[in-house]
């Protein structure tokens, strides 16, 4: 895998499919490992992975960055992106990333817990040091990755009922939870600056404090006591 | 603010209990800097220790051993390499038993532990020096009444910053602030070192302001972060703040304050390869000072901060009666509170400030040689006249 394939602009939503997108898609899997690693967070499992790419992608404006995907499917317990999964395992085949250890769930379902591979440290830099715009999805990934990880996301990541695009009752299961056609669509973002707003006193910083709000949220929403 | 006055409506799925929970407990999670710094990693576990040791105050337990933090920014390679244990929420609950926790890390939360618990002093410094880590800052719980902080590191020079922990917390006012900023002064400005980049010639290092200011908002971290947010370069108006403290809700008694932080000095510091040296004048410096007096009382009545402090860290030789009174005279008119702090180049320069003689040493001893080649003892009415406390010492380093 070339590098220019990791850094090709992102198209629309419609083009997921396309291959720009599935580089869009490498490249935050790559920087999302990344800084895990850098912040001593890795392994990171399939599911923690697919909740802070998810997490990433509705809060991506606090950070200025264009965000890869404006939709998800509702079906199970936190959002997971079923087109995403392939990209990951090439990457982990090609040895930009490593599998540490697969959990065997029930009904043969496998979990597989990412490091970065030899390769991946050279990627991540390489993409680091291509533009502005991949310095603050790094960023982003980075405030998100220790906010969820100082918190809820090592023991459950199960966010699906609590999250406010997710969890929103209006949308049933088997629908599409879509936070990018509208504005006020994406919950996530709203509460975060909701969140902000109501701290104004403190004078807290919109990019980093939005994201570590909204991670506080749910963390106090998964473990009210 | 309860929790039952909050209603979000039209934010799909949130929980209202858990989005009134964060609203009302958010001020920990409001950050004073990015994530992985030592800024952030010192505001969140001065803050967190000393909630931690106000717990055990609480059940009336006392800490049998001292709980130690050491910032490493490359901590989990640190921790591998060192073969001690990875604890991913380490600090993430404050009833969690810390005694005897010895920790590198980077994060709010989490860190690599030494396997075996420290028991006293000793061990914690052994534990430092074979593990290397003597010059990275250190944080360390003592008792339930006491919190030590090295900011560079228990090999550096510098004092460490001792932490009272009470729970009658007295009032955090401008005078407290005015008092904060002199200990600063008195433990860390007054030094010769890490300012200068050549201290005979008087010049600082560059940028001076920011390496100033980076220095007082480190300390003013260890002092304050359990009851207020102390920033650096917050958005205010059409302009940045240098530092802002704004105190927790909890402490709405507590005073916030704005500080400008202005740096005199005779010269601009060379560029890197070049010698040509750019002098400053007077008058330049002296309109530096006024330009930071405006900035501070605008931050102030912008964002309605309690005050408004100027405080200017003056490299200038002589340490100059023009410079005091262009401090003293213009935050007078705009009601701010200015301070200049004179950074002295030397330890002779220190001794004669802080220890004025009658008869200046060089003079004397001149005088002395002076008086052997002649083989005479002078009257002592042929001695230099006392120097009153207004005329500037000629300081040559």
């Amino acid at each position: 895998m070339s590098q220019d394939s990791l850094l090709n602009p992102a198209g629309p939503d419609e083009a997921s499919s396309s291959l720009e997108s599935a580089g869009m898609w490498k490249a935050w899997v790559v920087l999302c490992i990344y800084e895990s690693q850098r912040m001593g967070l890795t392994p990171v499992s399939t599911a923690q992975l697919h909740v802070i790419l998810y997490l990433a992608n509705t809060l991506a404006d606090l950070f200025g960055v264009t965000r890869v995907r404006g939709r998800v499917l509702k079906r199970g317990l936190y959002p997971f992106f079923p087109d995403v999964q392939p990209e990951v395992d090439r990457l982990a085949f090609a040895g930009v990333l490593v599998i540490e250890h697969v959990e065997f769930g029930a009904k043969g379902h496998l979990a597989a817990h990412y490091a970065l591979g030899e390769r991946g440290g050279q990627i991540g830099q390489a993409i680091l040091a291509h533009s502005m715009e991949a310095q603050r999805t790094a960023q982003l990934l980075r405030e998100l990755v220790c906010a969820c990880f100082g918190r809820f996301l090592y023991e459950r990541a199960d966010i699906g009922a609590i999250d406010a695009n997710y969890g929103d009752a209006l949308v049933l299961d088997g629908e599409v939870v879509d936070f990018s056609e509208w504005r006020s669509d994406n919950k996530n973002l709203g509460l975060a600056r909701l969140l902000i707003e109501k701290l104004r006193a403190l004078r807290p910083d919109a990019q980093r404090d939005g994201v570590r709000l909204y991670c506080d949220y749910l963390d106090k929403a998964l473990d009210p006591a | 603010m309860s929790t039952s006055t909050i209603t979000v409506t039209g934010l799909g799925g949130a929980n209202q209990q858990a989005v009134a929970a964060v609203v009302n407990n958010g001020a920990a999670v409001v950050s004073v800097a990015d994530v992985g710094t030592k800024e952030s990693f010192l505001d969140a576990w001065t803050r967190r220790l000393a909630d931690h040791a106000r717990l055990l105050r609480a059940k009336g337990e006392a800490l049998p051993h001292p709980v130690v933090l050491v910032y490493v920014p490359t901590w989990a390679q640190v921790g591998k390499d060192l073969g001690w244990d990875r604890r991913p929420m380490l600090g993430s609950r404050l009833a969690d038993p810390l005694s005897g926790t010895f920790g590198v890390g980077a994060l709010n939360a989490g860190a690599f532990t030494k396997p075996q618990s420290v028991l006293d002093v000793r061990d914690v410094e052994q534990t430092i020096a074979q593990a290397g880590l003597g010059s990275c800052l250190t944080i360390a719980l003592m008792s339930t009444t006491e919190l030590w902080i090295w900011m560079q590191g228990l090999d550096a020079e510098v004092q460490p910053f001792q932490k009272p922990l009470d729970d009658a917390l007295a009032l955090l006012d401008l005078q407290t602030l005015e008092d904060k900023l002199s200990e600063f002064y008195e433990q860390v400005a007054r030094q010769t070192r890490t300012w200068w980049k050549d201290a005979k010639k008087r010049i600082t290092v560059s940028p001076p302001e920011a390496i100033v200011q980076n220095d007082l908002w480190l300390y003013l971290l260890g002092a304050y972060a359990e009851r207020a947010k102390v920033k650096q370069e917050t958005g205010i108006g059409n302009g940045r703040a240098d530092l802002t403290l704004t105190p927790d809700p909890s402490r709405a008694l507590d005073s916030s304050a704005v500080f400008e932080l202005k740096v005199t000095r005779d010269c601009h510091t060379p560029k890197p390869g070049t010698k040509n040296l750019t002098k400053i004048s007077l008058e330049e410096n002296i309109a530096w000072i006024a330009s930071g007096v405006q900035q501070t009382a605008a931050y102030r009545d912008h964002e309605k901060l309690d005050g408004a402090f100027l405080c200017v860290y003056d490299f200038c030789a002589g340490n100059r009666s023009e410079l005091e009174k262009a401090v003293q005279d213009s935050s007078l008119q705009l009601n701010v509170i200015g301070h200049r702090y004179w950074i002295t180049a030397s330890n002779e320069e220190h001794r004669k400030h802080r220890f004025p003689l009658s008869q200046p040493a060089a003079s004397a001893a001149k005088t002395k040689t002076r008086r052997k080649s002649r083989g005479t003892t002078p009257p002592v009415s042929a001695m230099p006249p006392t120097i009153s406390p207004a005329q500037p010492p000629q300081n040559k380093p």
